[in-house]
């Protein structure tokens, strides 16, 4: 084995990091840590082709995976209206199933039926149901069939399988359509999602975002489950139904992957991949710019590394949140600039600031906006003060913060509870496992009983172009309240009115444009959400030594493509047992 | 009284002579049809997409390219094409100053639309069924101006009327719209839209008509100035059988009051050699005497297929040796057969295609086949049909896809065409094929 420009066969992979990664369900996928994995055995109609300089346009152009084209007009894929997409299907797709069975079109509608469970849904969700026709009939529907039960998976298969989507239909086996209710053209990059991609019939037998998943996966991309310790590691193999001729995008390089979870830090993290114990980091991206000196992803547009998110239906001091002179508080009190030096100080490779927009610099729909000018974002603890003295909270009060005990979150955490604490806000904070605290905030209930009342969230491009939806509609728009979307329950019929009339005016940019700057100021001023850091990212992620062809996707929060890279002759033996990794690397 | 002989052009085709001339107004439309360079054992029902070249024409194409390659002519002169566009112009019915040979209606409707005076705000209001150039055009246009686009749906079926065209054009203007954008025969559904209602609609609110003729020329003997358009574009290789790569492109470039009298809108020409390199071209004219020659300014491009231009106008001869007139009669009169073979052979309400208003019918025929209706949005089955016809029986036509109001589904359709080299045992073959075909896949 060499190292080169050219993929060689051979070695075994090694990621670490600390993050969930029992939640590889696709139909319920909201997080860029999972999506890198999930595209290792689940494949979508359309993904992103790895590049090695981000500044190619096809770095964040969707191309075909398991479809044959992206439809266009001139291959009759989309009409004058964009409102039929026609797909069809790669031939040679295969589950790996005994005996390998053909990827087919009743793959897809079970897949654009299984996100809409009632059980575990995606934060993208509201793209799909604000989309394709008669697709918020179905999930309401699937919704109320089961509001006062736990539904069995048996019972879920039950009513996807007795129940259509209007607006998505089969033509045959290797062909069919979306129908859509207003032209949306960002759909091939929704289609792009994990959320959307294919599943076998064998997930009929499966509760959806069951942690147990990954022993179920049935892949059709280049590999396949082969281990799982819940909650410690996942170990992948190459996948023996997968063809090459039949996937565009994905390899094989790499005879065995190894992702292994422990409660580490960021710096931990790093550590093992620069003393060789580990390949990649996982769950948190490390960039670097050593080496080629790759440049920042300037050109693509930044990343809301961080906002807080308010629980606005917690019933916590007197349901001060749901008030927005209380939120307006909290919103003064934070000291954006010093948050961002956090990030910086932990990744000098990438360029973070205060942010103030929610719709970052470099996006379509980005405005400079400043909704609590305080102190240049040095935040103004006084008039936070002040704010919750006017508001019947002279003593202040208490919440309840929660954070993934995970990344650098932590440290920004704690950095936010002492400037809530300065302006009289008392913070409990509490870090969650990243496995528990995704459950926690999905779930609604958590929200109305107060279980949290504050939370850090990242606003990542799930694609880059024509992309505001990302930034307004998934964290702000009411609808279906279950996921990682609108976390914190969030209702402003102006919000939801002017993001109807962004998504209706899609085809004209400048009337959409304005829906949807005037929804983020909305909001904004509502104090809906409050932006705290954005980032310029790094094109380079730090990879071990021995790792050739690590190219970040960008609609994937830069994580790495696993499947195209390969390593170098440097690789430890394959096959260590996870519990000797696990010791080597544990804390 | 006509004497058979040779002619000089095309060899050993007899026609009817008239005081030492061919005399094709007189000549059968067998004879006629032999003109043509058909693909013998084929039958062509797809003149929507590409007619079919005349043997002089493509003679034509032939011995030009040869005259002026490698010569040391001076080749911009003939690159206005100033007689060519005297002549074609006359055939329609205008001057020579408002008409263009271009290279595609594409071309044309590009150099129209983005030579249109738009600001921010304007509206355009169009169809969903406008040809894709058209669509793209204007959104190019949103996209760099910041105009807005509205558009319409257009009824389907055979009981359509004239009227309801007209008013869901007029339910759409506002005080906004500077532009009807529509089609003269709509190639999805075949559409031959009431033009000269909507060119009054349009002036009775003051807006500008920008028309896509791609199917016009060759089909129709209209006079452009009496229709009261402002700008069209239209193809030279589709029902006038010029060579691919030709097109017109016509301007308003005077008044005459009877037909619009709306001031000659303002208008940039762009791709132009001539335009002024300083200063402006003297104030477009109010009356019917042109003040300047717009044609001019949008002919001269640099060099240009001198070849494919004298070729289309060869067309454009013949079409006038035959007589514009009676071609039309015939295509249409063709197209009315196969319009009711179609009707009994897949039931009136199989057609996409006006019936009833005779003023809205075209030589274009587009019908849903099968016996399903929900087969018509099925775009694999309708084109396998297609491609069935052209591999296992040599028959030409394609399949369009459109929307239907009302509908949530996009729709596809068979669609033919006639054209004056068809007969009607073109027709019966191909609707009894269709039908058979249409059975068994159904």
């Amino acid at each position: 084995m060499t190292a080169g420009a050219e993929p060689s066969h051979g070695g075994a992979l090694r990621l670490y990091g600390n993050d969930d990664l029992d939640h590889l369900d696709p139909s319920c996928a909201s997080r860029a840590s999972a999506t890198q994995l999930i595209r290792l055995f689940h494949r979508q109609l359309f993904t992103y082709e790895p590049m090695a300089d981000l500044r190619q346009w096809r770095a964040i152009e969707p191309v075909p995976d398991i479809a044959t084209a992206v439809p266009s007009m001139y291959n009759a894929g989309v009409g004058a209206s964009h409102l039929t997409y026609v797909v069809h299907l790669r031939p040679g797709v295969l589950w790996d199933t005994t005996p390998p069975r053909v990827v087919t079109t009743a793959d897809v509608i079970r897949g654009v039926k299984r996100l809409c469970n009632p059980v575990s849904r995606p934060a993208a969700l509201p793209y799909f149901t604000s989309t394709i026709r008669g697709l918020a009939e179905f999930c309401d529907g699937y919704a109320s069939a089961f509001s006062d039960t736990h539904p069995s998976a048996a019972l879920l298969a039950e009513y996807q399988n007795e129940h259509d989507i209007p607006g998505v239909f089969a033509l045959d086996d290797e062909t069919l359509v979306f129908e859509l209710v207003r032209p949306a053209l960002d759909f091939v990059n929704i289609l792009a999602l994990p959320c959307a991609s294919p599943v076998p019939a064998e997930y009929d037998d499966l509760v959806p975002g069951e942690a147990d998943f990954p022993r179920h996966v049935v892949s059709n991309g280049p590999y396949r489950v082969s281990r799982h310790v819940r909650g410690r590691e996942i170990r992948l193999a190459p996948n023996p139904s997968w063809q090459p001729d039949s996937d565009p995008v994905g390899r094989q390089h790499v005879p065995e992957i190894t992702v292994t979870s422990a409660a580490v830090s960021r710096r931990q993290v790093a550590e093992a991949v620069r003393a060789g114990d580990a390949d990649l980091p996982w769950g948190t991206r490390i960039t670097t710019d050593e080496a080629d000196g790759s440049p920042r992803a300037e050109h693509l547009g930044d990343v809301l590394r961080s906002c807080l998110a308010f629980n606005v239906v917690s019933p916590n001091a007197g349901g001060a949140l749901a008030r927005r002179d209380i939120r307006m508080a909290a919103c003064y009190a934070i000291d954006k600039a010093a948050l961002a030096k956090l990030y910086a100080s932990e990744d000098s490779a990438s360029a973070y600031r205060a942010a103030h927009s929610l719709i970052p610099e470099g996006h379509d729909a980005h405005q400079e906006l400043t909704p609590f000018p305080a102190l240049n974002g040095r935040g103004d603890p006084e008039r936070s003060g002040q704010l919750l003295a006017i508001g019947g909270y002279p003593r202040g009060l208490t919440l309840t913060m929660v954070y993934r005990d995970s990344d650098v979150d932590p440290v920004v955490a704690r950095s936010c509870a002492d400037n809530l604490r300065e302006a009289g806000i008392t913070v409990r904070l509490e870090g969650l496992a990243p496995a528990e605290y995704h459950a926690m905030l999905a779930d609604p209930r958590n929200a109305r009983s107060g279980r949290w009342d504050i939370t850090l969230l990242s606003l990542v491009p799930e694609w880059y172009h024509q992309n505001a939806r990302v930034f307004v509609q998934s964290p702000l728009q009411s609808g279906p309240k279950r996921g990682l979307g609108n976390v914190g329950q969030y209702h402003n019929p102006r919000v939801d009115q002017l993001i109807q009339r962004a998504l209706d005016m899609a085809a004209d940019p400048t009337e959409s444009r304005s829906a949807w700057q005037e929804a983020e100021r909305v909001a904004l001023d509502d104090a809906a959400l409050l932006p705290l850091v954005a980032e310029t990212p790094a094109a380079r992620t730090l990879v071990g030594d021995s790792v050739r062809g690590a190219m970040a996707i960008p609609a994937w929060d830069y994580t790495v493509s696993l499947s195209q890279l390969w390593l170098a002759d440097t690789v430890p033996p394959v096959g260590e047992p996870v519990e000797a990794v696990a010791a080597r690397m544990s804390p | 009284m006509s004497q058979v002989a040779h002619t000089t052009d095309v060899d050993d085709i007899p026609f009817p002579v008239q005081q030492g001339k061919r005399d094709l107004r007189h000549a059968s439309w067998e004879r006629i049809r032999e003109l043509f360079a058909l693909t013998p054992g084929a039958i062509h029902l797809n003149t929507g997409t590409i007619g079919a070249m005349p043997h002089e024409v493509l003679d034509t194409v032939d011995r030009v390219t040869r005259e002026w390659t490698g010569g040391l002519m001076d080749i911009y002169p003939p690159s206005m094409y100033t007689e060519h566009r005297e002549a074609i112009g006359r055939a329609f019915g205008v001057d020579q100053d408002e008409m263009v040979i271009c290279h595609n209606a594409t071309e044309g409707m590009a150099r129209i639309v983005h030579g249109l005076d738009l600001h921010e705000g304007d509206e355009v209001v169009t169809t969903t069924h406008e040809c894709y150039s058209v669509l793209s055009n204007f959104n190019l246009v949103r996209n760099r101006h910041g105009i807005s686009m509205k558009t319409v749906t257009l009824p389907s079926g055979p009981d359509v009327r004239a009227e309801d065209i007209v008013a869901l054009f007029e339910d759409a203007i506002t005080e906004r719209t500077k532009v009807l954008a529509f089609a003269a025969v709509t190639l999805f559904t075949g559409t031959m839209m009431p033009m000269r209602q909507l060119c009054e609609l349009a002036q009775r609110h003051g807006l500008i008509t920008v028309v896509d003729g791609a199917l016009l020329p060759g089909m129709l003997d209209c006079d452009l100035r009496a229709l009261g358009v402002d700008f069209m574009s239209c193809s030279g290789s589709k029902f006038q059988c010029g060579p691919l790569g030709t097109g017109l492109l016509y301007a308003r470039n005077k008044i005459y009051p009877e037909y619009n009298p709306l001031p000659l809108p303002t208008f940039w020409p762009i791709i132009s050699t001539w335009y002024p390199m300083m200063g402006s071209p003297p104030p477009r004219t109010m009356t019917s005497v042109e003040s300047d020659n717009m044609g001019d300014y949008l002919q001269s491009a640099g060099s240009a297929s001198i070849a494919r231009g004298a070729a289309l106008a060869k067309a454009c001869e013949i079409w006038d040796e035959i007589g514009r007139d009676r071609i039309e009669r015939r295509i249409m009169e063709l197209g009315d057969y196969a319009r009711e073979r179609i009707a009994t052979a897949f039931g009136e309400k199989s057609l996409y295609s006006p019936h009833e208003d005779t003023r809205l019918r075209s030589p274009l025929i587009a019908f849903h086949p099968f016996r399903d209706p929900e087969d018509a949005w099925n775009i694999k089955k309708i084109s396998a049909f297609v491609s069935r016809l052209e591999e296992e029986h040599r028959i030409w036509v394609r399949w369009t896809e459109f929307d239907v109001p009302g509908s949530p589904h996009q729709h596809y359709a068979a669609r033919i065409c006639t054209h004056l080299f068809n007969n009607r045992d073109d027709i019966d073959i191909a609707v009894d094929t269709m039908a058979r075909l249409a059975g068994e896949m159904s």
